[in-house]
């Protein structure tokens, strides 16, 4: 017998979501959820939420997870607006190798990817077993890939000495391979910032450049992906932490950027876009919504005795570490893609650093990237004239995504994909929650916003 | 009647859970959706009594009727008004600590019998943790009997008829309602069942009437330890024109309101700092308590 449960948008039903909240936020299809009070316990689920079809990664988890739901519990399976892996509509490079006179200026990128060791990519972290000092008998814990508030996909193997992480290791599972000229999402969580990366590969590859209304349009998307994923990452952090006035503000900031996110090519192909900036208008009401949400992550007192002086990195670690994006910038360390960018220039960027390295201040700084981000995506719809982005034609197209920079390039009849900065921090991640409590290591893991998506060779 | 049959408990235990029920709606700002949690309840109650894989069926089987029978107990050591309470027992506070205790075990229970890693370690971190608050609860509920010079309940409310004891002994009401959400099991201190941690840790492998009777118990358990605090702190059924039994629901509910609020307001207490508060502050803060009762009852309850 299967539950048949209204869902409407006052009454709450426990619902678990496959693969997890993050992904339906960002795939803007949020109002699938509409209705639904998520649960991270599968047995507390009466509606779960499923992706059709549901990636081959994650069949293993899914078959392990319908052991824990409920007999009658009601699947609901919805397609997705861009299924998990699709080719990206409207792009399509030519068959014919690039000259070879085009690929300089991009060497370090190549043959290097998120992942090197392969498909399951497993990096060990041993450390010193009970921080306590008693000795116990150890737990071996798989985690994931299905560990709601945790992105699906990810798994993390731990070995606990009581309820003290002694071994940690991170694998991401999910993974699409670009075969052929036509390029494919590669993450899920960063479907836009891909997707405007592969358009100035392919433009690139030809020898030209984007437009200039393009251009802005572009960057302005890419921003508000940004935003977006900022506070979906932190809604997911106030669930694992159960601090419902986080969530609560995080859901009014994502509804208040909701419209304008119509911009966002999730499902229009790549010459709409202009056509749909017709949300821009709503940007400032995400922004008033967005800074009451900084003022809190500033504020809050319960995300400070949480997260303060965990899992500290200083800019010099950080940048022994290779890392990349908001977790570098959070230690101080100014890499940011956009500095160099006369785009981001002209729209008077000026990037946020942290000086903490903790997970506090990676909160604080992903709060006030998405506050800046909406700033940014108002000024580029309303910019004139877009200056050339610069870059070697032929070479590899970056932008700055927000993980950190993600890199596209076609060469020798194949893309190569780089997200620089995702393989240190899993390890970094992995490594940090060693001698945590278990508590403890989950909000540090969470703290460094890992994608379960392996990109790249 | 002079106390309540062990029937009328049971009533009030129910009662009292479906308000808790209603509450979390209220304080979660959903709707109250009768027939959709009249549906969900007798779903939950139909569906057969599924074991995991590997268990230990004493221990996972015996874990949630304990679990009830100690918050039912607890509930009848509450006196509601004058004459109007389960059981009337001269150490009624203790045995309400005792009551209490139990839960201590049911839940471990629960952790070791479900056999699973997260079930296991939701079950030490609820041991780790009632080990260091059931002294100062004990320490606390000393300091409110002092003055009363008595350990039954419906004497501590009598001592309150002028003042209550929230404001006499504000620090001996600090320590105590953080306590009394521990031993619910409610967040913040949710760290058995600590769904987006352990997955419903120590409960997760409950189906059915299992799960039926764990989530009762839970609810019953507010309600106790809500109306003790309403009877040890706040006067008791004391109050102007209400009959006594409505002032002492109307506190038993502003409790019960309060600690389901804050739970909706503060984070998750992560164990060790949780443990490190309740050795390093609060059981030394609950000896103060204790002093300054005595210097109260010698200066002003002679």
């Amino acid at each position: 017998m299967v539950l048949r449960l209204r869902r409407s948008r006052h009454e709450r039903v426990p619902g678990f979501v496959i693969p997890d909240e993050q992904t339906w936020t960002l795939l803007g299809a949020e109002s699938a959820m509409a209705g639904l009070q998520l649960t991270a316990n599968p047995a507390a689920a009466r509606v779960v939420l499923a992706p059709d079809p549901i990636p081959d990664e994650l069949a293993e988890g899914v078959a392990a997870l319908r052991e824990l739901l409920p007999d009658d519990v009601a699947i609901d399976y919805r397609a997705l607006p861009v299924p998990v892996g699709t080719r990206v509509r409207d792009l399509r490079v030519g068959t014919e190798a690039p000259a070879a006179g085009m690929e300089h200026g991009h060497g370090e990128h190549d043959g290097h990817g998120d992942g090197d060791g392969g498909h399951h990519d497993m990096m060990a972290i041993v450390g010193d077993p009970s921080a306590d000092g008693l000795i116990m008998e150890s737990i071996q814990l798989s985690h994931g890939p299905l560990a709601a508030p945790l992105p699906g996909g990810l798994v993390v193997d731990v070995t606990l000495d009581g309820d003290v992480v002694a071994e940690s290791a991170i694998r991401a599972l999910l993974r699409v391979e670009p075969a052929g000229p036509e390029p494919r999402v590669p993450d899920a969580l960063t479907p836009v910032a891909w997707t405007v990366v592969f358009a100035e590969a392919v433009a690139r590859a030809g020898g030209g450049s984007t437009g200039s209304e393009r251009a802005w349009l572009s960057l302005a998307a890419v921003e508000l992906e940004r935003a977006v994923s900022h506070l979906a990452w932190l809604r997911s952090l106030g669930r694992l932490l159960d601090l419902h006035p986080l969530i609560e503000a995080c859901t009014r900031s994502l509804a208040a950027l909701q419209a304008s996110r119509a911009i966002l090519p999730y499902d229009t192909p790549h010459d709409d876009w202009l056509e749909a900036a017709v949300g821009a208008p709503d940007l400032p009401d995400g922004r008033d919504a967005l800074s009451d949400l900084v003022k809190l992550v500033t504020r809050s007192r319960g995300l400070r005795w949480r997260l303060r002086g965990r899992a500290v990195l200083t800019k010099a670690e950080a940048s022994s570490r290779g890392l990349c994006g908001p977790v570098a910038r959070a230690s101080g360390r100014a890499v940011d893609g956009r500095t160099d960018d006369p785009r981001y220039a002209r729209l008077g960027f000026d990037p946020a650093l942290g000086t903490q390295g903790d997970a506090l201040a990676r909160a604080i700084l992903r709060a006030e990237e998405a506050l800046a981000a909406v700033d940014l995506a108002r000024r580029a719809l309303e910019a004139d004239a877009c200056p050339d982005a610069g870059g070697v034609p032929g070479g590899a197209a970056v932008t700055e995504g927000p993980r950190g920079p993600l890199s596209a390039r076609w060469t020798d009849g194949r893309w190569l994909l780089v997200a620089a900065g995702a393989e240190p921090a899993r390890r970094a991640a992995a490594d940090a929650m060693v001698g945590l409590e278990w508590s403890a290591a989950l909000a540090v893991l969470a703290s460094f916003d890992l994608s379960p998506w392996s990109v790249g060779a | 009647m002079s106390t309540l049959t062990p029937l009328g408990v049971l009533a009030v235990a129910l009662g009292g859970a479906g308000c808790v029920a209603v509450l979390e709606c209220v304080v979660a700002g959903t709707r109250l959706a009768p027939a959709t949690m009249a549906r969900l309840a007798s779903t939950t109650v139909r569906q057969p009594l599924r074991r995991p894989a590997t268990y230990d069926s004493w221990l996972f089987h015996l874990a949630p009727g304990l679990l009830l029978i100690a918050a039912v107990m607890a509930l009848a050591t509450v006196p509601w008004a004058p004459g109007f309470r389960g059981v009337d027992f001269q150490a009624g506070v203790i045995l309400f600590g005792g009551a209490l205790a139990y839960v201590t075990p049911a839940v471990f229970m629960a952790g070791w019998g479900v056999g699973t890693p997260l079930g296991v370690v939701g079950g030490f971190r609820w041991l780790a943790l009632m080990l260091a608050y059931a002294m100062p609860l004990a320490m606390v509920v000393t300091a409110v009997a002092a003055p009363a010079g008595s350990l039954r309940p419906s004497d501590i409310v009598e001592v309150q008829h002028a003042v209550p004891m929230a404001l006499v002994q504000p620090l001996a009401f600090a320590l105590w309602l953080p306590a009394i959400v521990a031993v619910c099991f409610l967040p913040p201190f949710d760290l058995p069942q600590a769904d987006s941690e352990l997955g419903g840790g120590a409960f997760a492998g409950y189906r059915g009437l299992d799960a039926a009777i764990v989530w009762l118990a839970q609810r019953v358990l507010l309600v106790a330890v809500s109306g003790m605090t309403a009877a040890l702190f706040l006067s008791g059924w004391h109050g102007p024109l209400l009959p006594p039994a409505i002032w002492m629901a109307v506190k038993t509910v502003g409790v019960a309101t309060l600690v389901l609020w804050a739970g909706r307001r503060l984070p998750r207490m992560e164990v060790d700092r949780t443990l490190a508060l309740a050795w390093k502050v609060a059981n030394p803060l609950a000896i103060v308590a204790i002093v300054i009762a005595g210097a109260l009852t010698l200066a002003f309850y002679r």
